[in-house]
This record gives C-alpha cells, structure tokens and sequence, in this order.
C-alpha cells in the first residue's frame, strides 16, 4: 500500500535535520560580525546538510511500499494536525537535489553579492530548508506551510538583489503563487472537513467523495500549475529568472519550479485519480503547447537568463505531459526530467550568472565571442547546452526520450507534437552556444573560469554524464512508486470514463 | 481579593496618574508607566488563578473573562512600553494622557467580566470616554479634532443601537443578567424580536471592532490621532469587542438570521477593508483597512461557534492585537514629523537604521496578510476550518480570496521596510528594551504559529467556563 509508514531506523531525525538545521542556523548568521565567516559558515552549513542527508539515499530502500524515514508526531491535536514527515520513491530525489545544490548556491554568490551579504545568506539558507520540507511533509497543513513559507525569503532573494527591474519581478512572482495557492488552502479545508485529518496517508486511506474531485483536482492543479509554471500562467517565470541574482535563479529553476510538478504527482494524481484522468487532456494539450511555445520564445530572446528561463517553461512542459500520459515510461520520463533539468538548468544559470559577473550584460551580443579567451567555460557550456537540447550520452537525453516514448503510448499525435519541440530545443541552444563561444569578439580579454566556479560547475556536469550513461540509480529508486501510481491509475480508469462522460453533458448543456 | 487583583492593578495605575498629575509623585511618568504596565500584566496572570463573583452576580471571574483580561493586560503592558516613546502626543499632557489610557483598558478588562448587560454597557463607556479624549491629545494642529469628534458621534450611534437591542432583550427575557436570559429566553427565540435585539446589541460591538459597516471612523481617527493613541485604539477594544461578541453571540444560538447576517457581515468587511487598503499610501490608513478587513476575519468566528470558531476567534483576537501592536510599534518610531499620517514612504531605509525593527515588521505583516509560518495563519487556518464545518463554504471561499488581495498591499510595506533604500530618512536609534521586545514579539508571532496549543487549549477552557 502506498500508505504504509515506515519509521524512521536512522540514528538522528535525519528529514528533520535537513529540513531545520538551515532554519536554525540562519539564527547563528546574526551574530556573525564579517561577511567572509558568514559565506564560510553557510557553506559548512549546507555542506554538513548534504552530509546528514546522504544517508536517505544509501538506506532507502527501493523494494518497500509507502514512506521511509518517517517521523510522526502530535503537533496540533485539536485541528488534526501532525507533525508527519516521510519519504518515497518521488520525493527523495528531490530532497536530494535540494541539499545537493544548497553548497553550490552559496558558492556561486562568493563574489557577486557584496551588499547585505548576511541577509542574503539567510534568505539562501531559509529557502533550503524550506524546500527540503515542502518534500518531505505528508501533513496537507504542513506542506501548506512549507509551500508558502518560501514566498518571503524568495521574494527578497529577488526584490533586493536581483536586477533593475527586481520589485517588479518579486512581486509579480509573490502574487502569481499566492493567487494559485488561494485554491490550495481552501481545497485543504474542504479536505479536512470531509476527512477530519490533515495526514496525507489517512486521505489517501479514507478517499473523498467523488463529486467533489473535480474541484479539488483543479484546485489543486491551478496552486501547482502556477509554480511549474504551464502556459498561460507562465508569465512570472522569465521576470523573476532574468531579475533574480544567480543563486536566486538557480534556486528557481533547480528546485523551486519542480515543487509544482512534485505537488502534481504527490496530490493531484493520487488523491483524485479519477478526475487526472478524466481531465487529461486538457493537461497534455497544454503542455504540448507549452513545450512548442517556449521553445520558440526563447529561439527570439537575445537575453541569455530569458533564453534560459524560457527553455525552462519548455522542459517543464515534458515533465508535466509525460507525468499525464500515465504509463511508466512517462512517469520516468517525467521524473527524471525533473532531475536532470535541476542539473542543466542550474549549470546554465550558474554560467550565465558567471558571464555577466565578467562583462555586466546578459546580451548575447556583448557576450559574443568569449569562449575564445575562456577555454574551461566552453567546456562547461557546451556540455549543458548538449545536456539541455537532450543530446544522448547527456542526463536530459534518457528523461526526454522516456518522455516522448510515454506520449507516444498514449497517442500517436501527441508523440509526434513532441519532436518539434525537441529540434526547437537544439536551435534556440545551439544558436546561443555558438554566439557566446564563436561569435565575432568585440570584448577585451576576460578571464577563464577560476577554482571556486570549477567547484560550483564540476559536481553538476560529472552527475549530468553519470546520469546519462547511466540513470538506473535514480530510477531503482522511484520505480517501485512510480509502478503503484500508475496501478492506482489505471484502477480508476474506469470511473474516470464515467466522470468524462458527465463532465462533457455538464458542459454541453 | 486576590480574584480582582488585574482590575485592582489597573485601578491603581489610573488613580496613581491622576495623582502625579497634581504633583503628588517624583517619578517620572514614563518609568511609572511601563512599571505599571509590567504590573498589570503578572496581576493577570496572578488572576488566572483566582475566580469568584462580585457584585449581585454582576460581575463574573472565570476563565473566560480572566482569558481575555490576560490579554488586554499584556496588550496594555506592549502599549505602555511603545508609550514610553511618546513621540506626537502632546508632551505637556502625558500624566493625562496615561491617566485616560489606564482607564480605558480598565474599562475594557471591566466590560470582559461583566455578566449584566447594563454593567456590560457602562465598563464600555468608561473604555470609551478616555478614548475620545485622547484622540485629540496630538502636537500641533492636525486632523485630531476632527478624528475625535467623528469617533464621538460614530461612538454615540453605536451606543445607542447597543442600548436599543438590550431594550429588546430585557423586554422579552425580563432581566439584564445573563444568566437569567439564558434560562428564560431559549422558547422566545423564534421571535424576531430577538434577532433584532441581539443583531442591534452586536451592531454597538462592531463599532468597536470596527467591522463593515460601522467602521467608517477607522480611518480617520486612525491617521488623525497620535501614533501612540492609535496603538492603544487599535488592539485593545478589539479583544473586548471579541470577548462580548462570543458571550452574546453564545446566548443567541439558536436564532437562524444571525449567524447568517454576521457571516454576510464578515464577508463585507473583509472585502470592502482589503479594496480600500489597496490604494493607501498612508501606513496609519492602510493599517485601519487591514483592521476592518480582520474584523471581518474575527466575526468568521462568530458563525461557527460550537464548531470550534470560538476558540479560533479568541486565537486570532489575541493574534491580531499582537500583530497591531508590532505594527504600530514601528509607526511610533516612524512617525513625529507629519502634520496626519505617517507616509509608508518613511519605512524607507529602515533596514539600514533599525535591522531589528525592519524584521519584526516584516513578520508581523506577513503574520497579518495570513502567510505561513506565522501566527497569523494559523488564526486564518482554524476560523476557515471552523466556518467550513459550521456549513459556511462560501465564507471560507471568500477568506482565501481576501487572504490573497490583502497580499499586494502589505508586500508593499514589506518592499518599502526591507528593500528600498533611503538614507536620509533617519530613524532615532530604538533604546535597548524596545529591541528586546521587538525580538520577543517577533518569536511569539513565529512560535504562535507554530506551537499554538497553548494559547488554543487556554482559548478552548476559556469558552468552556462561559457555555457552563
């Protein structure tokens, strides 16, 4: 059963610790007078975080049902609320992600933040921790909490040290979330009513009444929708990207924006199964739509953050359409996208941050040309910009192949949609690696990449090979989820026909 | 004795200003003032205690009424340690000014215990005069006068729809104490008297709630008195306000066009409080319409009472005067140099003068606009829960929505506060015990949020003692 909790066997609370020691140890940056012990204290920090979360991977153990590490206790008894925190298959990688790119987001701002630096650390830490939360809580409140936690922290990260237009894009990302989110909180309540639990397993156990799965799978679907962001409310993406600072956009794009697609699978497609299916297509279309639009946008950017940003609506585009063909192949697909966009997407961001910490532009135009005098960045660049159009021996290969195999299962026509987007995909990247490393030089000499932007890039290009030659560690570990949800799908199949059928007479009427 | 120790405290705190006002006493008044706010506050927890029954039956101290002078107290200890900044009240009047507000709030702690709906009514107005008089104790020539005498006259209105519904009441119940209503009212409340009655009482508290529709002197009186005094109306009439609402919104359960009438009440003042905050550019404003948009959260509450909505009023009353008072703590420090209100362009740079008070501000504005981890959250969380179970969906749908229009204005305090730069702005750097409570206050919004058991558990005896 998905709903089997096993506790946790580790020796420390080990999701607990990842999830509050950064909390808390943002408390100790107060009083910390220089600005260079803050950066070396947030680094030991994450780092000891990646450390302590380790052995979730090493002791996970595939073959078992339901959640691992659990940690349950009583927290509000009165509401029903607990404290409930676990693991599977599709969340633990995630958690892994997160703790493995807190590091690198501290090491990329050694330098370009200068101003504030102990709040900006704080802001850092904060949001780590409450990502790692937002995937390892199992109480609706809880993952409520942790959901919007993340809008103060990220909104400074943004609004203070992000570009010209930063209060504009700060804003617009806090409202875009909160009003998706709106829907979210008042689908929680009308859980709970119904339930009288918060804990996702006892929902999941219970069930909810089937009128209502409609509006609760898209209650659900619009919160998460907004953060992954599927077109048409995409909008906030490129503004906070090109805006925010570089550990800022990485922290977007790597973690922040798989918080949507996680929120889908974790709720939208266990807890109203029949209304996923049901509603489908309208999903699939969306994301076929988003894959072929972004691609295009971003082939007309000359800003690289914007080109990157809307690569990024592309790539999460696949994510969700193989999440919605619901066969294996696209779940994977699906997952491991998710990773392997987390890898590319935050090396090209740490690149882009790492050019215009050189020349002060994000353009094209004034970048053209570099790689002549920055042999290492080439290198770097090449291989995320591979990694990204999903070239093979590249992570992102075997993710989008999965992908479009999966739509290909599910419908001939929504497959070949897919191979559009993925030639667009090999333009817009092409065309930007080629400007920056070949392009006609107009630039004085800059200098190549140093040890500590090595250290920020090698970790994420050696895992984006590994993951291409060889992805089975990562999906040894979420297959056996991955295979319940789509036996818990198909089981609804049927009712989901029903529910079709209503919902098209509804609308015809 | 010890049963009247918090009104006892208070008592001595209002004889003790009026004394020094005629140079009886050395001390400075604005030690005496916080020594007494510190007093007042461990009096109510000593309170807690003792219970007992004083005057006829006319005054009752128990759980309910010692939970709500715990907070009042505390509130009024906050108030008096943002006092001891007086900094647009008028100097020459502060004995006065401490005076009236210790009277007030004994006034109010006096309302909370009452159990008779004419004592009820007089510890209101013995809150109510102080205030009206020091809505005028500002520097210089502002808007004060004109705040205040639209405080009277909204007041004097309220007041006597207030004394019309207790009319109601004692006409069809035959007596004012509510213990003998309770017993012989129950058969008569198919008669519309008694919804008029009660809905008539209510309209007189929502007055000092400031909740659509009779809020209309928030604003003005807001941005018109002095900071401080504002601080002080602001926080503490709304805990009583609360604590009567529940009491006689107990009484009148039975009666279906009253929950039903509040609920449409609460959804107007959360609105119609949000839509005017938006275009607010001063901060003493735009915090009056946040008012009346959680007063509208409050009276939630009220439609859900045996659902738990009780306790969560009582959570999210206690909440919000914490929340205002941090608030306003800020304003005091920004404010002194304007002829009405404070512009939310002063916050600027305030990171830069005061980190510590840049931070509180910040939580307790997220607390506010209803964002997790915060105290003010949880508040929304358990009304929202309470008024879904009570049956009032669309309430809940329009709390959430409300929750996100409310965002917009108070991330732009947040962005003035915290990102915009300003340096010739100065702030008078906050002496030591300010930070201190500024930090202190800024946890318990946190740990309010997180760990509300406590306060939730002391919120759930507190309605037991009333339903027994």
């Amino acid at each position: 059963m998905i709903t089997e909790l096993h506790h946790n066997t580790l020796a420390y609370p080990v999701l607990t610790l990842t999830t509050f020691l950064p909390i808390i140890g943002t408390a100790a940056l107060m009083f910390i007078k220089r600005d260079e012990s803050a950066r070396i204290y947030s680094l030991i920090l994450t780092l000891v975080v990646f450390i302590i979360s380790l052995p979730l991977y090493f002791n996970f153990q595939p073959g078992l049902q339901g959640f691992q590490f659990v940690e349950q206790h009583a927290w509000i008894p009165a509401y029903g609320l607990s404290y409930l925190m676990g693991v599977d298959g599709i969340s633990l990688p995630m958690i892994l992600l997160t703790t493995f790119l807190g590091p690198i987001c501290v090491l990329c701002s050694w330098r370009y933040i200068s101003n504030r630096t102990k709040e900006f650390l704080a802001c850092i830490l904060l949001t780590q921790g409450i990502m790692a939360g937002v995937f390892a809580a199992l109480d609706l409140v809880l993952f409520y909490i942790f959901w919007e936690a993340m809008l103060v922290p990220m909104f400074l990260i943004i609004a203070i040290w992000g570009g010209p237009r930063r209060i504009y894009a700060g804003v617009k990302f806090v409202l875009y979330t909160l009003a998706g989110s709106i829907f979210l909180l008042a689908a929680i309540v009308a859980i709970f009513s119904h339930t009288g639990t918060f804990s996702y397993p006892d929902i999941f156990l219970k069930g909810l009444p089937e009128a209502w799965e409609t509006y609760l799978f898209i209650a659900f679907f619009i919160a998460f929708a907004v953060k992954v962001p599927m077109v048409p409310v995409h909008t906030w993406l490129p503004a906070a990207h090109v805006e925010a600072p570089t550990a800022g956009s990485v922290i977007l794009a790597s973690v922040l924006l798989k918080m949507g697609t996680y929120g889908m699978l974790r709720f939208n497609l266990t807890l109203t199964p029949a209304a996923s299916v049901s509603l489908a297509p309208f999903v699939l279309v969306v994301s076929a739509a988003a894959i072929v639009y972004g691609g295009m946008l971003s082939l007309a950017q000359n800003d690289i953050k914007k080109l990157i940003a809307y690569s990024s609506v592309a790539h999460m585009g696949f994510v969700s359409l193989g999440i919605f063909t619901f066969n294996l192949n696209g779940l994977q697909g699906g997952m491991l996208q998710m990773i392997n966009h987390g890898l590319t997407t935050g090396g090209l961001f740490l690149m882009a941050g790492m050019l215009y910490e050189r020349t002060h532009s994000r353009e094209l135009s004034t970048n053209s040309g570099l790689g002549r005098f920055m042999p290492g960045f080439a290198f770097f660049l090449g291989l995320f910009s591979l990694s990204s159009l999903a070239f093979p021996g590249t992570a992102s290969f075997v993710g989008e192949f999965l992908c479009i195999s999966g739509a290909f299962r599910n419908n001939l026509w929504l497959g070949a949609w897919m191979i559009p987007g993925a030639l667009l995909a090999a333009a817009y990247m092409f065309r930007m690696f080629l400007r920056v490393i070949w392009g006609k030089c107009e630039h004085e000499p800059v200098k190549d990449i140093d040890l500590r932007e090595w250290t920020c890039l090698l970790p994420l290009a050696v895992l984006v090979i590994i993951f291409g030659f060889y992805p089975s560690p990562i999906l040894k570990l979420m297959n056996p989820a991955l295979e319940t949800l789509v036996g818990h799908i198909n089981s609804h199949v049927p009712q989901a026909s029903q529910m079709a059928t209503r919902l098209a007479a509804a609308l015809l009427n | 004795m010890l049963s009247l120790l918090p009104e006892t405290t208070l008592a001595a705190a209002a004889l003790f200003f009026f004394f020094k006002n005629l140079e009886l006493f050395k001390l400075e008044s604005k030690k005496a003032v916080l020594l007494f706010g510190l007093a007042a506050a461990s009096a109510s927890v000593i309170g807690l205690f003792f219970h007992g029954e004083f005057f006829n039956g006319a005054y009752r101290v128990d759980n309910f009424s010692r939970f709500f002078t715990l907070l009042i107290s505390f509130a009024y200890m906050i108030a008096c340690i943002i006092f001891t900044r007086l900094k647009e009240c008028d100097q020459s009047r502060v004995d006065e000014f401490f005076f009236f507000t210790s009277m007030a709030a004994l006034g109010l702690v006096m309302a909370v215990g009452s159990v008779e709906l004419m004592s009820m009514f007089i510890a209101l107005e013995v809150s109510s005069y102080p205030m009206y008089i020091i809505t005028t104790f500002r520097k210089g020539l502002g808007r004060q006068f004109e705040a205040s005498v639209k405080y009277i006259i909204f007041g004097a209105v309220s007041t006597a729809l207030m004394l019309y519904g207790i009319s109601y009441i004692y006409g069809l119940s035959g007596s004012t104490f509510l213990v003998d209503i309770a017993s012989t009212l129950p058969p008569k409340l198919g008669n519309p008297m008694a919804a008029l009655g009660v809905l008539l009482f209510m309209g007189g508290l929502g007055y000092k709630l400031a909740a659509f529709p009779f809020h209309f002197w928030a604003p003005d009186v807001y941005s018109g008195a002095a900071s401080e005094v504002t601080t002080f109306i602001a926080a503490l009439p709304k805990i009583t306000a609360t604590a009567l609402l529940i009491r006689i919104a107990h009484l009148f359960t039975g009666i279906e066009i009253v929950p039903l009438t509040i609920s449409v009440l609460a959804v107007l003042s959360m609105t119609a409080g949000n839509l005017m905050a938006l275009g607010q550019t001063g901060l003493k404003r735009l915090l009056a319409y946040s008012a009346v948009s959680h007063a509208g959260f409050i009276l939630v509450g009220l439609i859900a009472l045996g659902n738990g909505g009780a306790q969560a009023a009582m959570f999210y009353a206690s909440v919000y005067a914490l929340m205002s008072l941090a608030a306003f703590m800020v304003a005091v420090e920004a404010s002194g140099r304007d002829p009405v209100d404070i512009p939310i362009e002063r916050l600027k740079g305030l990171w830069r003068k005061s980190p510590v008070m840049a931070v509180m501000l910040t939580i307790a504005l997220a607390s506010l606009a209803g964002l997790p981890p915060t105290a003010g959250f949880a508040g929304k969380l358990f009304l929202l829960i309470s008024a879904w179970k009570a049956g009032f969906e669309w309430v809940v749908i329009a709390g959430v929505i409300n929750t996100f229009i409310g965002i917009y204005y108070y991330l732009k305090v947040i962005k003035t506060c915290l990102v915009s730069d300003g340096r010739e702005n100065g702030f008078a750097p906050a002496p030591f015990y300010l930070k201190a409570a500024s930090v202190v206050m800024a946890a318990t919004m946190i740990l309010l949020g997180i760990f509300p058991n406590t306060l939730l558990d002391m919120a759930g005896s507190a309605f037991r003692a009333l339903v027994m």
